[in-house]
C-alpha cells in the first residue's frame, strides 16, 4: 500500500497534487474560490499585520526604555546641570522624517499600534480566517454562498492593508487610533498621511461587510438538509451573530471615516464648531460602530470556547 | 459596603494598594472608591466561584478513553430564572449607586464658586470669579543647594482654591478635545471647543497633615496640593499638560485674589503669559523645543531674538519685529521658521491686544536689540505678589554653579 500511495503522490493525474510549477501554484492560490484556501490566505495576511502592530508596540516600549525627561546630571566640569534627555525614537527615525519631536514620534508609534491592531488584525482575524475555513464544513455546505465574493473580500483586505502600510511608510499618524476630531482634522498640514490611514480603515470595512454578508446567506440557505437552526454548532451561531453585526455596523464607520476625509480635504464643517458642526458628533458616529465591533472581536472566541468545552467533556 | 470617609480612617491595605496613600478629596470621591471596592469584591466572588467550578468540572468530566458521555442536562427553568435574576438585580444595584455618585459630581450646589477653566494645546488656564488668572507656577522639581536653586522639569500653573468650599468648573477648549482630570476627586470630563462642560467637587477641610513647601521661603505652609492632568490625547505635549490645584485656608485665598487683581506692566504681563501659555513650546535659553527659542543668542550662533533676522522654511529671511510677532501669534502658519514644523495653533480671539503687546514687550526685553524699556522697578506690583518677588526667569533658568 505504501508504494501505491507513494506512486500516486507524484502522479500528475491525482486531483490532490495540483498543477506543477511554482508560478502555476501561486496563480492557483491567487485565483482560488475555495473557502479553505481563502481562509489560509486571510490567516497569513492577518498574522503579518499582527507582526506590524507588534513592531509598533515594541517601538513604544523602546522609547519608554529611555523616556523624554528633564534630568539633573553631573557634567564634565563636576557641576550639577539640568539637561533634557531621552531621544530613542528620534535617533532611530529622526534622520528620515526631519525635525519631529520625540513626543510626536511616540504618539505616532502608539497610534500605529492601535490602528493596525484593531482595524487590520483583530476585527478581521477570527471571522475571516477560522470562519471562512470552518463555517461551510460545520454547516455541511460545499462552500460559502458567494465564493467569488469571498475572494474579492480577501483582495479588498489586502488593498486596505496596503493603504495602511503606505501611510506608515510616509511616517504614520499621531491622532490616536480613534481619530477624534478636531485633532485629526487639524493635525498634519499635509493631509495625505491621515487620509491614507483613514482610507485604509474605510476599505477594510468593505472586506468586513462582504464577508459578513457571505456568512449570513450561507447559514440561512446552505445548511445541510435536515439541519435546523438549533442543530447548528455553537461556533456557527457565534460566527452568524458576528456576521450580522459586521453587516449592520460597519457601514457606520465607513461613512464616518468618509466624512472625516471630506472634513479634512474640503472643510465641509460637519465636525467644526466654527462652522456650526460638532466634534462630539464624530465621537457618537465612531462609537456607534466601535461598541458593536468589540462584540465582533469576542463572539467568535466565545464560540470557540463553547466548542472546546463541549467536545472535550464527557 | 466599605465606604471611605474623609475622617481619619486608615484605609485598608488593599485600598492603599489600589488607590495609593492619597485619601479621596471629597465625599463624592469616597463614594466612587466605595463603589469600586464593592464591584471588586463582587467580581472576585463570582470569578472564584465560576472559575473554580469550571476547572473542577473540566477535570471531573474530561474525556477519558472508555468512559461514555453522560446525558446532557435538560432545560431547567429554576436554574435559568436564578441566573437571570441574580445578575440583573446586582447590575441594577450597581447602576443606581453609580448614578447617584455621578449626580453628586455633575450637579453643582447653588452656592458653589465657579472656576472657569480654559484648555488649549498644551496648558490649562483658570480664571477666578473676579476675573483674575493665577500667575503662579511651580516647576516639577526644585532643589536648593549651597550654589543656588536647581530647577528641573516643566513649570505647571498653581490654581488656588479655598478649603471646605463647593467649587464648580465651567470648562472650554480653544482647539481640540482635552479632558480635565483631578485624580484626588476621582473625576474627569472632556473639554470641547463648542460648548461648556463641567463638574463640581468640594475642597477638603485642611488638617494638620496637609502641608506644602513654599517655593521661595522653603517653609511648610498649610495647604494641600493635588494634580490635575489632561486626560484626552491632544498632541505632542499632551502628557505634560498638567496643573497643580492647591487648597489653602480662606484667608490666604482671599489675599491672593486681592493681590492678583493689580494691573501688571507690559513686560510683566508678557512674562506671566509666557509662563502660562508659551513655555511648553518656546525656550528662553536656546534649547530647540517644538518652537524656536526667544532669546537673543544661542549656542549655534544663529540669533533668535527680537531685532535679529529670521530664516524661514522657504529660504527667505524676515526681520523679527513687532508685526512679525503679532502675525506669529494670530496666524502662525503664515511664516514657518526653518527647521521647525507648522505646529502652532492660532491665538486669534484668545489674546487681547493688550496681552499681545505684553508678549512683544517681554520678547523685546530678552534681546539686546529690543526696544528701550522704562525704569526697571522690580517691585511695581503690590506687596505679597509672588510673581514679582520670585527671581526672573533668566536667573532661574541658569544652572547652579555658573556665573549669574
Amino acid at each position: 500500500m505504501s508504494t501505491d500511495t507513494h506512486a500516486t503522490y507524484h502522479d500528475e493525474g491525482s486531483y490532490l497534487s495540483g498543477p506543477p510549477g511554482m508560478m502555476a501554484k501561486i496563480w492557483q492560490w491567487m485565483t482560488t474560490v475555495d473557502h479553505k484556501k481563502i481562509g489560509v490566505m486571510y490567516l497569513f495576511a492577518v498574522l503579518f499585520m499582527f507582526f506590524v502592530g507588534g513592531v509598533a508596540a515594541l517601538l513604544v516600549r523602546y522609547d519608554l526604555l529611555d523616556p523624554l525627561r528633564t534630568q539633573e546630571i553631573i557634567n564634565a566640569a563636576g557641576e550639577i546641570e539640568v539637561i533634557v534627555t531621552g531621544d530613542n525614537l528620534s535617533t532611530l527615525f529622526g534622520g528620515i522624517m526631519g525635525d519631529i519631536p520625540e513626543t510626536q514620534l511616540y504618539n505616532r508609534a502608539f497610534t500605529l499600534h492601535g490602528a493596525v491592531m484593531v482595524f487590520m488584525f483583530i476585527v478581521p482575524s477570527i471571522p475571516a480566517s477560522l470562519g471562512n475555513f470552518f463555517l461551510p464544513i460545520m454547516v455541511g455546505a460545499k462552500d460559502v454562498a458567494f465564493p467569488r465574493l469571498n475572494l474579492l473580500s480577501w483582495y479588498i483586505y489586502v488593498f486596505g492593508a496596503l493603504f495602511g502600510v503606505l501611510s506608515i511608510l510616509l511616517g504614520g499618524v499621531d491622532t490616536g487610533w480613534t481619530f477624534y476630531t478636531p485633532y485629526s482634522t487639524t493635525t498634519d498640514a499635509d493631509h495625505w498621511r491621515v487620509v491614507l490611514m483613514v482610507s485604509a480603515a474605510f476599505i477594510l470595512g468593505f472586506s468586513s461587510i462582504l464577508t459578513g454578508l457571505n456568512f449570513v446567506v450561507t447559514v440561512h440557505k446552505l445548511r445541510a438538509p435536515g439541519m435546523g437552526w438549533f442543530d447548528m454548532p455553537l461556533f456557527i451561531w457565534a460566527i452568524y451573530a458576528t456576521a450580522i453585526i459586521q453587516v449592520l455596523a460597519t457601514p457606520v464607520i465607513g461613512i464616518t471615516l468618509l466624512l472625516l476625509v471630506f472634513e479634512r480635504l474640503m472643510n465641509i464643517g460637519i465636525f467644526d464648531p466654527a462652522m456650526g458642526g460638532d466634534p462630539v458628533l464624530y465621537q457618537h458616529f465612531f462609537w456607534f460602530y466601535s461598541h458593536p465591533v468589540v462584540y465582533v472581536m469576542i463572539l467568535p472566541g466565545f464560540g470557540i470556547i463553547s466548542e472546546l468545552l463541549a467536545v472535550h467533556s464527557r | 459596603m466599605m465606604m471611605q470617609t474623609i475622617a481619619n480612617t486608615q484605609p485598608a491595605i488593599i485600598e492603599r494598594m489600589i488607590f495609593g496613600d492619597r485619601m479621596p478629596g471629597d465625599e463624592a470621591a469616597a463614594w466612587s472608591d466605595g463603589l469600586f471596592m464593592m464591584i471588586l469584591w463582587f467580581s472576585t466572588f463570582f470569578f472564584v466561584v465560576l472559575m473554580g467550578l469550571m476547572v473542577y468540572f473540566a477535570i471531573k468530566y474530561r474525556r477519558r478513553p472508555g468512559v461514555a458521555p453522560m446525558p446532557s442536562p435538560h432545560h431547567n427553568t429554576m436554574l435559568e430564572v436564578f441566573w437571570t435574576v441574580v445578575p440583573s438585580s446586582s447590575l441594577i444595584v450597581m447602576f443606581v449607586l453609580g448614578f447617584q455618585g455621578y449626580t453628586m459630581k455633575l450637579v453643582s450646589p447653588q452656592d458653589a464658586m465657579e472656576l472657569r477653566i480654559q484648555g488649549f494645546k498644551w496648558a490649562w488656564v483658570a480664571t477666578y470669579p473676579n476675573g483674575t488668572t493665577s500667575p503662579e507656577l511651580q516647576p516639577l522639581s526644585k532643589r536648593t543647594t549651597p550654589e543656588g536653586a536647581i530647577i528641573a522639569g516643566k513649570e505647571f500653573p498653581i490654581f488656588y482654591l479655598p478649603e471646605d468650599t463647593n467649587v464648580t468648573l465651567r470648562m472650554q477648549s480653544s482647539d481640540v478635545i482635552h479632558s480635565f482630570w483631578i485624580p484626588d476627586f476621582r473625576v474627569k470630563m472632556d473639554v470641547i471647543p463648542n460648548r461648556y462642560t463641567g463638574y463640581s467637587f468640594r475642597t477638603p477641610r485642611l488638617t494638620g497633615d496637609d502641608v506644602y513647601i513654599h517655593q521661595e521661603t522653603g517653609e511648610e505652609m498649610l495647604g494641600r496640593d493635588m494634580w490635575a492632568f489632561c486626560a484626552e490625547y491632544c498632541g505632542d505635549e499632551h502628557s505634560r499638560m498638567a496643573a497643580t490645584i492647591r487648597v489653602v485656608p480662606q484667608e490666604i485665598y482671599d489675599q491672593k485674589m486681592q493681590d492678583w487683581g493689580v494691573k501688571l506692566p507690559p513686560v510683566e504681563l508678557g512674562r506671566q503669559l509666557y509662563r502660562q501659555i508659551c513655555a511648553s513650546c518656546h525656550s528662553l535659553d536656546g534649547n530647540k523645543l517644538i518652537g524656536p527659542p526667544w532669546n537673543a543668542s544661542s549656542d549655534d550662533d544663529s540669533e533668535y531674538g527680537y531685532g535679529y533676522p529670521v530664516t524661514l522654511d522657504d529660504g527667505s529671511t524676515h526681520m523679527r519685529d513687532p508685526n512679525y510677532y503679532r502675525e506669529s501669534i494670530l496666524d502662525p502658519n503664515a511664516k514657518i521658521v526653518n527647521g521647525y514644523a507648522a505646529a502652532m495653533a492660532s491665538y486669534q480671539g484668545q489674546l487681547s491686544d493688550e496681552e499681545i503687546d505684553g508678549l512683544i514687550a517681554f520678547i523685546g526685553s530678552l534681546s539686546d536689540l529690543g526696544p528701550a524699556q522704562g525704569e526697571d522697578d522690580p517691585d511695581v506690583t503690590g506687596p505679597g505678589n509672588e510673581a514679582a518677588d520670585e527671581p526672573t526667569l533668566d536667573q532661574a533658568e541658569e544652572p547652579a554653579g555658573s556665573d549669574s
